[in-house]
């Protein structure tokens, strides 16, 4: 990554711009050459990207704004403008729809987060350095509707990790330094316009849930635009950073209209928007459907692995038989399910209130997870050196104690990947079950194709394979953290 | 010294297989005795150590540990007394050095604090710092240290038997040497009864008290490494030792059983006209030179008594022809043609002389 200040490759050290010699230690300083620009990582370019998009969406009227209201087009400074106006008719008006513009906003928030905890590896946690940051323009909110003592609480707890990254050096770099009195001006522009407001008895024209939403949406704007700037700044260094940031800003504006405007603004994520709620219990319902089968499938399937690797005839079966119940299409499976199981429903109400479908759901979906936990659990188990296992019952431990040990905890991880498989399979097919009247986000694209409503497919799709890669991701953790420190240490040379 | 171990006509036929993989085999241990069970691949020598733990059952014969038949005894609790060490270690790798160590003690329910001792006093056994390893991983461990840890694992219940699968079968020779002579010392220290596998008979010679010498699952001698090498009982033992056996049989043989005592000394503050006397005296062609506490400090050579000088200290040359008392016959025999003496001077520790010998004193040690 190019920054505009050299850093000394010898020494780390921070060097003048236009520097050919580190000042400290004497050694040689190569300018960036053109070829980097092209040699950036994809969060660098995905970061200048939201830049422009951030910047496109906020000062030109024309462009996403007219997509947002029904009857005049208006831009997000347009939005800032009538609200620093009090407009209150305009506010009350401003619905959860307009807080779709902030999707793209809260996107290059994080990518900075992301960006910076890259650039700032030596720091523990800048994005939470940054998060706090941010909620600094929060605090007037804070007031507003948490008790007095929370909100002090809550504010103290700021300044205390504001505090503790001074102390900790996070404040040396050019970005930790503006960052820092960034907070400073974000702090005093709250205030500001806190006491402001109070003194136009802004708030008693509206009620809690509009004060919610302007005060995110408006500290947010503040703050997010504010570092755009410093990033800007620090960004463009040359000549071919220029053109390369131009390519981004046409590109943009062609991407935005084209893919992002009809995606995000007026389809699913307006569908989102509208179905607040229901999306989160539908999410909910369908990680209980994914859960509770999963947590059939590990409860029979690391067992059932287990015994069939200390017989091996066992193996062969119970491994066919498993593979062949995940060839068997879902509807299939679902509808071969539906008779035989959802009497059950209606005395046992394990999801609540959630359609009749869901124990036909669940057992199927338990079924299908079994392959790859079984399997996982056998190919883990037999792959464990069998010198360990020879020492272990040499020693006298008995094969109960050999599987506790040793066993199981050098196959943990396998068996954790075998649960991630299942896990990413499960959120998938949990989408059939919609059709089966089991609930879960899967409804959102049954129905969407019922009434043709293509933002309904969409929204289901999109969360479906956001929740999916969500899980993914934490998974991999798991599998992190279930992987005994012994298997992680570094290997000693011979 | 009771007999420790002792295998009564123990056979064993695997089953769906026709053949004694061990056929009547019968040897007795005492207690502190290292056997080696030596032969070529396939003869049956993991097979007869596995049926002592009862890994492996026994087809007919009897087994007696102490007295009791192993096959009257528990099978968890036969194992937990005693210690075993295989080829490939099988340390647990999610577990630390200290884990690993005290997985026996665990087992046998000792308190935590004998534990922790015992890991401490095994470390230093085995020559590795606590402080250093007792929290770190099998695999930030060489190979060496590794089996080092794989032997103290196997002592940690203090059991009164080890059996021992080719331990150092799996290191290369530089550092098999220096484990077999650690091995050793250990040993010194804790005197266990040990079944040691190897199909090294280098190995067999150095490390055994008994050496028992299969083939195709029938013991063909058993007995000292010495009386092996001296009597072998037909050509395929002979064969097994090789031809070298007599050279085989140095290693057996210390340098302070051969020597002789009466090597010419000589004070280096004697006078040369002195030295001249003692020289013809002892009917050599060199005299050894001792400081005031008898400490060797060099040679003298007949023409170096007739150059100038006053006394022998003048004329003293320094000398590598000599050797510790501890050293094997074969080392001597190699210092012998190194130097062009024709003799070696034995030392203590203290570097004190303390005799001599040369290849006829060797000579005479083999015929005996
Ligand atoms: N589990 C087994 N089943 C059948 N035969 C075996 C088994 N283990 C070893 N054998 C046979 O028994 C003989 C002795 O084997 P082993 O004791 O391992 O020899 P060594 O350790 O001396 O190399 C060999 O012929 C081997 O093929
Ligand atoms: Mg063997």
């Amino acid at each position: 990554m190019k920054t505009k200040v050299p850093i000394c490759p010898a020494c780390k050290k921070e060097l003048p711009e236009d520097a050919t010699q580190c000042v400290y230690c004497a050694a040689e300083v190569t300018k960036p050459k053109f070829r980097e620009i092209f040699s950036w990582k994809v969060s660098d370019r995905f970061f200048l990207f939201s830049v422009i998009l951030l910047f496109t969406t906020f000062f030109l009227p024309w462009f996403p704004g007219q997509f947002l209201y029904r009857d005049e087009p208006f831009s997000a400074f347009q939005m800032l403008l009538s609200m620093y106006d009090l407009e209150v008719e305009f506010l009350e008006s401003f619905n959860i729809l307009r807080m779709s513009q902030m999707v793209p906003l809260f996107a290059i928030v994080v990518f900075f987060l992301i960006y910076i905890g890259d650039y700032l590896k030596k720091t523990p946690y800048p994005g939470l350095f940054m998060f706090v940051i941010f909620l600094i323009g929060a605090i007037p909110f804070f007031f507003d509707n948490f008790s007095k003592v929370n909100a002090w609480v809550l504010t103290a707890a700021l300044f205390v990790v504001l505090f503790y990254y001074y102390k900790s050096g996070m404040t040396k770099g050019t970005i930790g330094r503006t960052s820092y009195y960034m907070f400073f001006v974000f702090f005093l522009i709250s205030l500001f316009l806190y006491l402001f407001h109070l003194s136009q008895g802004f708030y008693t024209q509206l009620d809690a849930i509009h004060i919610n939403e302007t005060y995110g949406f408006f500290s947010a704007w503040i703050i997010v635009s504010a570092m755009i700037v410093v990033a800007f700044f620090r960004y463009m260094v040359s000549v071919e950073d220029f053109w390369c940031l131009l390519g981004v800003f046409v590109f943009s504006l062609i991407a935005y209209s084209t893919v992002v405007q009809p995606l995000f603004v007026s389809g699913p994520l307006r569908f989102f928007a509208d179905n607040f709620s229901k999306t989160g219990i539908q999410t909910v319902a369908h990680l209980k459907i994914v859960g509770i089968a999963l947590g059939i499938a590990i409860v029979a399937g690391v067992p059932l692995g287990v015994y069939i690797t200390r017989h091996p005839v066992a193996a062969k079966t119970v491994l066919y038989i498993s593979s062949i119940l995940i060839t068997i299409p879902s509807i299939a499976m679902f509808g071969f399910m539906m008779p035989i199981l959802s009497s059950i429903d209606q005395n046992l109400d394990v999801v609540q209130g959630i359609g009749i479908g869901t124990v036909p759901a669940v057992t199927a979906l338990a079924l299908y997870s079994l392959l790859p936990i079984i399997r996982n659990t056998y190919i883990a188990l037999q792959s464990v050196d069998t010198s360990m296992i020879e020492a272990g019952i040499g020693m006298g431990m008995t094969s109960f104690q050999l599987l506790v040990r040793v066993e199981l905890p050098l196959a943990a991880p396998i068996i954790m990947a075998g649960v991630r498989t299942s896990v990413v399979m499960g959120v998938a097919i949990a989408a059939l079950a919609a059709y089966i009247g089991a609930g879960g986000l899967g409804d959102f694209v049954v129905q969407g194709l019922q009434r043709s409503t293509n933002a309904s497919v969409l929204a289901g799709a999109i969360s479906m394979g956001l929740l999916a890669i969500i899980c993914d991701i934490f998974l991999e953790k798991a599998e992190n953290w279930v992987t005994p420190t012994g298997l992680k240490v570094k290997q000693a040379m011979e | 010294m009771g007999t420790m171990l002792k295998l009564d006509k123990v056979t064993k036929i695997y089953p769906g297989t026709d053949f004694r993989a061990v056929d009547e085999l019968s040897f007795e241990l005492e207690e502190g005795e290292i056997c080696i069970l030596v032969g070529p691949s396939g003869c049956g020598k993991t097979t007869a150590m596995k049926m002592i733990n009862r890994l492996h059952s026994i087809t007919s014969g009897k087994i007696y540990i102490d007295g009791q038949d192993v096959s009257s005894m528990d099978t968890i609790q036969l194992r937990r007394r005693i210690g075993y060490v295989i080829q490939n270690v099988g340390l647990f790798p999610n577990m630390t050095i200290a884990e690993n160590i005290s997985v026996i003690p665990n087992l046998l329910k000792w308190d935590k604090r004998k534990i922790n001792e015992r890991v401490h006093s095994l470390l230093e056994i085995v020559n590795l710092s606590a402080e250093e390893y007792k929290d770190r991983y099998p695999r930030e461990l060489s190979g060496g240290q590794q089996q080092r840890i794989g032997v103290a694992r196997g002592m940690a219940g203090d059991p009164p038997i080890m059996l021992m699968d080719e331990p150092f079968g799996a290191i290369d020779p530089t550092n098999r040497d220096h484990l077999q002579n650690e091995f050793l010392k250990i040993q010194e220290k804790v005197k266990k009864t040990i079944v040691f596998v190897t199909h090294d008979i280098d190995e067999a010679i150095k490390m055994g008290d008994k050496i028992c010498l299969l083939r195709d699952g029938k013991l063909i001698q058993f007995a000292s490494p010495e009386e092996m090498l001296t009597y072998p009982k037909n050509d395929f033992v002979r064969d097994f030792v090789g031809g070298d056996r007599t050279i085989k049989r140095l290693n057996l043989f210390s340098i302070s059983k051969v020597k002789r005592d009466d090597p010419p000394l000589i004070k280096a503050s004697a006078g040369l006209e002195e030295a001249r006397g003692t020289l013809s005296e002892y009917g050599t062609d060199y005299l050894v030179v001792v400081d005031e506490n008898g400490r060797l400090a060099g040679l003298a050579a007949n023409e170096d008594l007739q150059g100038k000088g006053e006394t022998v200290a003048d004329v003293v040359q320094r000398t590598n022809a000599y050797l510790d008392g501890t050293a094997s016959l074969k080392e001597a025999l190699s210092e012998i043609f190194t130097h062009d003496t024709g003799f070696l001077i034995v030392v203590d520790g203290d570097n004190k002389v303390s005799g001599w010998l040369d290849t006829n004193d060797i000579k005479k040690a083999l015929k005996d």
